[in-house]
Parts: structure tokens; C-alpha cells; sequence
């Protein structure tokens, strides 16, 4: 005989993904508040005058590539974050509507 | 520990700049004027001097060199506060790379309950990418490392730099004095040819301001340029490196893990059970 798994599992694994989607969903807050601190690291304001014109401009463009990839990093994070959270959903709404019995699939 | 030296290597640039601004002030207001007076005594001299030409010519070509080493000085002091700046944005970084450390740490956990409450195919294709993401953000945090690094250090570089200029001038200054006192006697009492000694001086002292200024300047550009060879490799690893695949942040590839419906007669997320 087939062994189904019951709904304490089944709840538990849904808060299971759900957490993990928490976890990205915070590393995607953080990167997003990592934006606005490095935006008050880029040294943009300076007079360009002397021998540091080039070394500021160097320096932006670092902090402005960085800044790119922290921006990567929100969406990426963030999408694995939404992800997890409709797979989480679609099981939940598949398994109220007895699917999963029905199929036979857990 | 490292915020205490920064403050105590701000608090001493801070004197620093205030030295500058007293000294630059006391150049430009008492010392070259002083300078252009005596070069129009030389020059309205009322008695016979010996080799007058030349002598006027010298003290033209001291006071033409001392406003020139002014000017280039006035220039020099508009980034003045760049230390300080870089100081800062340092700091920041150091922030940045904590945060980017701690996202690392947070998706490096280990016994994820997920990985315990699910199987399937989609649970292994999540798992595969998980430490891309881990490897993005490690990178990132030691990259912030070095960015804060190479700022600390172009700051206190910079702050090295004008305070050899504020020793420049101090003894330029205390030089050009001495020279003057010399000089005045050009209508002084102890007659043309002393004045002529101490109009050499001062012409001797412009020259090697800006002789000591030209030599500072390339120890300062020698280095920023490293500094700039740093920045640009430090673009260039974020760039070309395997943690950041073209210089971004690795996909998310929902894409291979997003089915949770068993409708299409699959569980790619099946329970463990």
C-alpha cells in the first residue's frame, strides 16, 4: 500500500519552501539596501582638478559596476525568492483541490 | 580598532589643512607682496647700481616664478579634502563588504529544511544553483575588501602628499624671508652689492620651490597612477571571473525549478515521504 503523506507533512514542507523563500527574498532586501550605501560611496561631487581627475573617475566606475551587479543580484535573488513562493502556491492550491491523491503524485 | 586609526589620521589631516589654509593665506597676502615691493625698489632704485640689469631681471624672474608657484598652489589646494572623501567611502565599503559577507553566510547554511521536506527534479536543480549565488556574494565581499583597501590608501596617500606641501611651503616661506631681508638692503645700508646677494637668494629659493613642488607632484602621480593600475585590475576581476560570469551576478534559473503542479503528471517538487 501506497503511503500518502499526510497534512502535517505536507504543511511542513510548504513552510519549508516558504522559509527558503524568505531567506532569498531577505538576501534581495539586502542587496537593495546595499544600493543606497554604495551610491553614498561613489565620489562624483569632486572638483576635477590636479593629478586625481582620472583616479576618481577609475574609482566610480568600479563602484558603478559594482553597483550593477548588486542590482543583478537583488533581481536574481529576488526571482528565486518569487519562484519558490508560486511553487509553494501552486502545490498548496493543487493539493486543496485533492490533485495530488487524485494523480497519485506527492 | 581600524575606525579609531582612521579617526586619529583624520583628526591629524584636519590640522594639516588648517596649516595649509594659514600658510597659503600668509603666502599669498603678506609674503608676495613683500616680494613685489622689493622687486619695484630694485627697479626705481635713485643711485648708480652695477650690473642693474641683471639684478632687476632676477628679482622680476623670482617674484614671476614665486606668483606661478602660488597659482599652481592654489590649484593644488582645491582637492584638498580629497582624503577625507576617500576616507569615508572607504568606511562605506567596509560596511558593504560586511553586508555582502552576510549574504553569503545566509545562503551557505547548511541542513536546509527544504532539502529535507522535498525531492524531485526540481529540488535537484534548485540545489545546483545555490552555490553560484554563494560564490557571487564571496567574491563580492572580498572585492569590497580591496576596494576599501585601495581608498584607505589612496587617502592617507593624499594626506601624505599635502603634508610634505604644507612643509614645502613653511620652509619656502622662512626661506623667502630671509632672502628678503637680504634683498631690502638693495636701498639699505649695506648697499647694492648686498642687495644683489639676497636677490639671488630669493631667486634661488623660488627655483627650488618649485623644483621641491615639481618632485612632489610625481611622487603623487607615481602613486595615484598605481592606484589607478589597482583600480583598473580590480575592474577587471569583477569582469573576468568565474564567481561573476561576465561581470554580473549569476542567473536565477527559475526556470529549471518553478513547476510545482503535478497537472502535467510529474511532481519535479515530490515530497519526501
Amino acid at each position: 500500500m501506497t503511503h500518502h503523506p499526510g497534512k502535517d507533512e505536507i504543511a511542513a514542507a510548504l513552510q519549508a519552501m516558504t522559509d527558503e523563500s524568505g531567506l532569498w527574498q531577505r538576501q534581495s532586501d539586502r542587496l537593495d539596501a546595499l544600493l543606497i550605501t554604495l551610491t553614498g560611496a561613489e565620489i562624483t561631487d569632486f572638483p576635477k582638478t590636479f593629478i586625481f581627475d582620472g583616479l576618481l573617475a577609475q574609482y566610480n566606475a568600479v563602484a558603478e559596476d559594482y553597483k550593477s551587479i548588486c542590482v543583478d543580484g537583488r533581481d536574481a535573488t529576488g526571482a528565486i525568492a518569487t519562484a519558490l513562493t508560486a511553487v509553494a502556491g501552486v502545490y498548496d492550491d493543487e493539493e486543496r483541490r485533492n490533485l495530488h491523491a487524485i494523480l497519485d503524485l506527492y | 580598532m581600524a575606525d579609531d586609526m582612521l579617526a586619529a589620521q583624520a583628526a591629524r589631516y584636519e590640522q594639516t589643512i588648517a596649516g595649509l589654509r594659514d600658510a597659503h593665506a600668509r603666502f599669498r597676502d603678506e609674503v608676495l607682496p613683500r616680494v613685489a615691493a622689493v622687486t619695484n625698489t630694485v627697479h626705481h632704485l635713485p643711485f648708480y647700481v652695477p650690473f642693474r640689469g641683471q639684478i632687476t631681471a632676477t628679482a622680476d624672474a623670482a617674484r614671476d616664478d614665486l606668483n606661478a608657484f602660488e597659482k599652481l598652489f592654489t590649484e593644488m589646494m582645491v582637492p584638498v579634502l580629497l582624503p577625507r572623501r576617500l576616507w569615508h567611502s572607504a568606511q562605506i565599503w567596509t560596511e558593504v563588504r560586511e553586508q555582502m559577507s552576510a549574504v553569503a553566510g545566509d545562503l551557505a547554511i547548511t541542513n536546509r529544511e527544504i532539502q529535507v521536506r522535498w525531492r524531485g527534479a526540481a529540488e535537484t536543480a534548485y540545489e545546483s544553483i545555490i552555490p553560484a549565488h554563494i560564490a557571487a556574494a564571496t567574491q563580492l565581499a572580498t572585492n569590497a575588501d580591496a576596494i576599501q583597501l585601495a581608498l584607505s590608501w589612496g587617502g592617507s596617500s593624499a594626506a601624505t602628499f599635502y603634508t610634505a606641501l604644507l612643509a614645502i611651503l613653511l620652509a619656502g616661506t622662512a626661506a623667502i624671508l630671509t632672502a628678503l631681508a637680504t634683498a631690502v638692503a638693495v636701498a639699505g645700508a649695506l648697499g647694492p652689492l648686498g642687495g644683489l646677494g639676497g636677490i639671488v637668494l630669493l631667486a634661488m629659493v623660488a627655483a627650488g620651490l618649485f623644483s621641491q613642488l615639481a618632485s612632489l607632484v610625481n611622487t603623487g602621480a607615481d602613486a595615484y597612477g598605481r592606484m589607478r593600475i589597482w583600480m583598473n585590475e580590480l575592474r577587471s576581476e569583477m569582469h573576468d571571473n568565474s564567481a561573476l560570469p561576465n561581470g554580473t551576478w549569476p542567473a536565477a534559473r527559475q526556470e529549471w525549478f518553478k513547476d510545482g503542479s503535478v497537472a502535467d503528471h510529474d511532481a519535479d517538487w515530490s515530497l519526501e515521504h
